[in-house]
Parts: C-alpha cells; sequence; structure tokens
C-alpha cells in the first residue's frame, strides 16, 4: 500500500512538471489574446462606411480657384473702368463680373468647407461629442453658404449686389471662426491619434524585449529606457489633456464667434505634445535597433 | 451355474453408501450447514522470513524516496541554470520563441514603428494640408457701410 501510494506521488510530481506549463501556456494565451484584442479594437482604425470623396473634392476646389482667380481678375478690370468711365456700360459690366466672382468665391468656400468636413470626420483621435458637435456647425455653414449662391445668384443689379454683399460679410466672420475652429481640432485629433498608437506600439516592443532579452544586465539597462519613455508619455499626456480640456470649454455651440482673434490658444500645449511623442518614437526605434 | 449374490465387506459397503449421498444432490444441498464460515488456516509464518520481507520492503520505500528527491532537485538545479527568458517561460507558461520567430516579430514591431513615424509626420500642427482658400473676402461695388 505504502509503495502503491509513493507511486502514486512521483506519477504526480511528473505530470505537474510536464503538463502544468502547458495548462498555463494556454490560460495566458488565451487573456493574452482576448486582451490584444480589446486593445486593437481600441486602437486599430474603424473602416470608414463611405468612400473617401478627399480626391475628387481636391480636384474640384483646385479647378474652382482657377476659375475664381480668372473672374476675380476680370472683376477687378471692370470695377477700375467703372471708377474711371462712370458710364451705365462699364456700370453693367461692374455688377455682371462682381456677381459672377462672387459666385466662384461662394463655391470655392463652400467645396472648402466640405473638404474640412470630410477630413475632420476621417481624423480619429478626437472624442465623439466634440467631433460632432463641430461636424454640425460646419453642415450649418455650407447650407448658410448654398442661400447666400442663391440670393448671390439671383443679384442682377448694383443694390442686390450691395445687399448681398452685406450678408457677405456675416457669412465671412463664422466661416473664419469655423475653419479655425476646425483645423485646430484636427491637429489635436492627428496628434492623439499618432500618441495612441505609440503608448500602443510601445507596450509590445516591451513584452517582446521582455520575453526575448537573455542577458539580465542588458534586460534592466532597457528596462530602465521604457521606464523613461512612459515618463515621456506621462508628460504629453497631461499637455494633451490640458488641450482637450480647453478645447471642451471653448467650442459649444453657445460660443464660436471670437476665436479667430485667438481665443482658442491651444497651439503651444499642442506643439509641445507633439515634441513628447517626437523623442517617445525616437527612443522606441533606438531599443529596436538594439535587439 | 446360479451365482449367490456375493456380500461385500463393511468398508466397502459404506463407501458405496457415500458415493450414493454425494452423488445426491438435493441431499447434498439440505445437508450442507449455512452461514457458516469455513475454517480458516492461520499460516505460521517464519519470523526470520518476515524480518526479511519487512527488511526488502523498506528497502524498496528508500530507494523510491530517493528517486523522488533526486527528480524533484533535477528539477530545481535546472530552473537554477536555466537563462532568464526560458525561466520565466517555464514560469508564464509560454514557449520560448525561436530565433526565426524572434526576428519575424521585431521586423513586424519596426515596420508597425516606421508606420507610425509617417502618421507622426503627417500630424505636425505647425503644418496644415487645408489651408484657408486665397480668396479676396472684401468684393463690390460700393463700398460696403460696415467696412468703411
Amino acid at each position: 500500500m505504502k509503495k502503491f501510494a509513493c507511486l502514486a506521488s512521483a506519477v504526480v510530481l511528473v505530470f505537474f512538471a510536464t503538463a502544468a506549463p502547458v495548462f498555463a501556456q494556454t490560460s495566458i494565451q488565451t487573456s493574452s489574446q482576448s486582451a490584444t484584442a480589446s486593445v486593437s479594437a481600441m486602437v486599430s482604425p474603424s473602416p470608414s462606411p463611405t468612400p473617401d470623396i478627399m480626391p475628387q473634392l481636391r480636384d474640384l476646389y483646385k479647378n474652382q480657384l482657377e476659375t475664381y482667380r480668372t473672374d476675380e481678375q476680370a472683376y477687378q478690370i471692370a470695377r477700375q473702368q467703372y471708377y474711371q468711365l462712370q458710364t451705365l456700360v462699364s456700370l453693367e459690366e461692374a455688377v455682371k463680373t462682381t456677381r459672377q466672382v462672387m459666385l466662384a468665391r461662394t463655391e470655392v468656400l463652400y467645396t472648402y468647407l466640405q473638404m474640412l468636413r470630410t477630413t475632420l470626420q476621417q481624423t480619429q483621435g478626437i472624442e465623439f461629442g466634440l467631433k460632432q458637435n463641430q461636424m454640425n456647425k460646419l453642415t450649418q455653414l455650407l447650407i448658410d453658404f448654398k442661400q447666400h449662391h442663391v440670393e448671390v445668384d439671383s443679384a442682377v443689379d448694383r443694390s442686390s449686389i450691395a445687399q448681398a454683399v452685406t450678408d457677405f460679410g456675416a457669412l465671412q466672420k463664422r466661416f473664419q471662426d469655423v475653419s479655425f475652429q476646425t483645423l485646430t481640432l484636427i491637429s489635436y485629433g492627428r496628434v492623439q491619434s499618432v500618441y495612441d498608437k505609440t503608448v500602443s506600439i510601445e507596450g509590445d516592443i516591451k513584452q517582446h524585449v521582455e520575453q526575448n532579452e537573455t542577458d539580465a544586465l542588458r534586460l534592466s539597462e532597457k528596462q530602465r529606457a521604457f521606464a523613461q519613455i512612459e515618463s515621456t508619455f506621462s508628460d504629453t499626456d497631461v499637455l494633451l489633456k490640458k488641450v482637450l480640456t480647453n478645447l471642451e470649454a471653448n467650442l459649444n455651440p453657445q460660443k464660436g464667434q471670437q476665436y479667430y482673434t485667438g481665443g482658442l490658444n491651444v497651439n503651444d500645449s499642442l506643439s509641445s505634445a507633439y515634441g513628447g511623442i517626437s523623442r517617445s518614437l525616437s527612443f522606441l526605434q533606438e531599443v529596436l535597433n538594439n535587439i | 451355474m446360479a451365482q449367490t449374490p456375493t456380500k461385500l465387506p463393511p468398508a466397502e459397503t459404506e463407501q458405496k453408501d457415500e458415493v450414493v449421498a454425494l452423488s445426491n444432490q438435493t441431499q447434498f444441498s439440505a445437508e450442507e450447514p449455512l452461514f457458516e464460515n469455513p475454517p480458516s488456516f492461520v499460516e505460521e509464518k517464519d519470523p526470520a522470513l518476515v524480518a526479511a520481507e519487512q527488511k526488502k520492503n523498506a528497502k524498496t520505500k528508500k530507494f523510491l524516496i530517493a528517486g523522488v528527491i533526486v527528480f524533484v532537485g533535477l528539477i530545481v538545479v535546472s530552473a537554477l541554470l536555466m537563462k532568464p527568458q526560458q525561466r520565466r517561460s517555464l514560469l508564464t507558461g509560454q514557449a520560448p520563441e525561436t530565433q526565426t520567430q524572434t526576428q519575424a516579430r521585431t521586423d513586424e514591431l519596426k515596420k508597425r514603428l516606421d508606420e507610425v513615424n509617417q502618421d507622426f509626420q503627417a500630424a505636425d500642427p505647425s503644418k496644415s494640408d487645408l489651408p484657408i482658400p486665397p480668396v479676396e473676402m472684401n468684393i463690390y461695388i460700393d463700398q460696403p457701410a460696415a467696412s468703411q
């Protein structure tokens, strides 16, 4: 009986020595796979539901800008002639060319706003609410520009042109504000997105190094390097949160008419965050080259 | 010549009766004592043999215990002599990567880092791929009152 017990304990020992790592490997692989899946779900770009229309918009914008330049030259000449000649014919020509150049300008600005909206939609790293709010502003502005186009198109005399010019004044201010805000938001989103990707790849490189480094001395050296990189991440994260707080505080529907003159001042923090990411990427490149 | 029946001797008669009785199964089962334990015969062992057997068992047990100790000792020593990443892989249960796998993973990470670098170049906040259109905002025949 005792002999049997001894044999059984020996068998159990051998089983644990050989089979336990296999079970552990399976469970760790499963948990690491789920973690990777969740991280990659968080980090990987979501497929755009609509086809990319940016190339077409860029081509259209280029053509419209050329047309605008030609029309603007004609307008400048006609206006000069009218000021010099002060005849009905020159006035008629001035009204005609002014209308034409105003139409061309509205088309250029309309397409530009469409490009801004598409780019904003495609930019990752922006909080959903913030992005949606700005998209709504752009959509409303596009509607207003369309109405302005109709107004200019129907303006055939001097007084109606003058009215269209006055109406464009308010539209121009909104155009500048919303464009500036959108450009700032796009810049922030791009930097935030690159930061997220850098943090993700740093985790993977660290895991890879820890799994494959044979020399304990070199391993501790690399762990110190990763500590330095993570410290840089902390600084960058603080800066990006500061930018986000500023954007959230200012880009709401109640505000939006006062930032073109410098109210939305996030450029310094954004540039510092960009510099931090640059340092982190250089460090990571260095670590990866020394594996 | 008629033969007279021979009278069997008493011993033979008794044997014959016994055979008859045994061949009668009904009688046999009826006569069999019920619930009676069969007699046990205690075998008297030779104390010298018993001592020898105990000694042999103890020896085997000792060998087994020594074997287990040596086995466990070997595992401990081999774990101590392992390279750090082998020990880690044993503890975590992850199979150690081969040289080719390591290189492939390094290359994959380098490729990903290059892609992030490209995104980084495109994300420069000091550069914009969508500058404000270079159009004249003040187009008019008669200068509007607001801008005078």
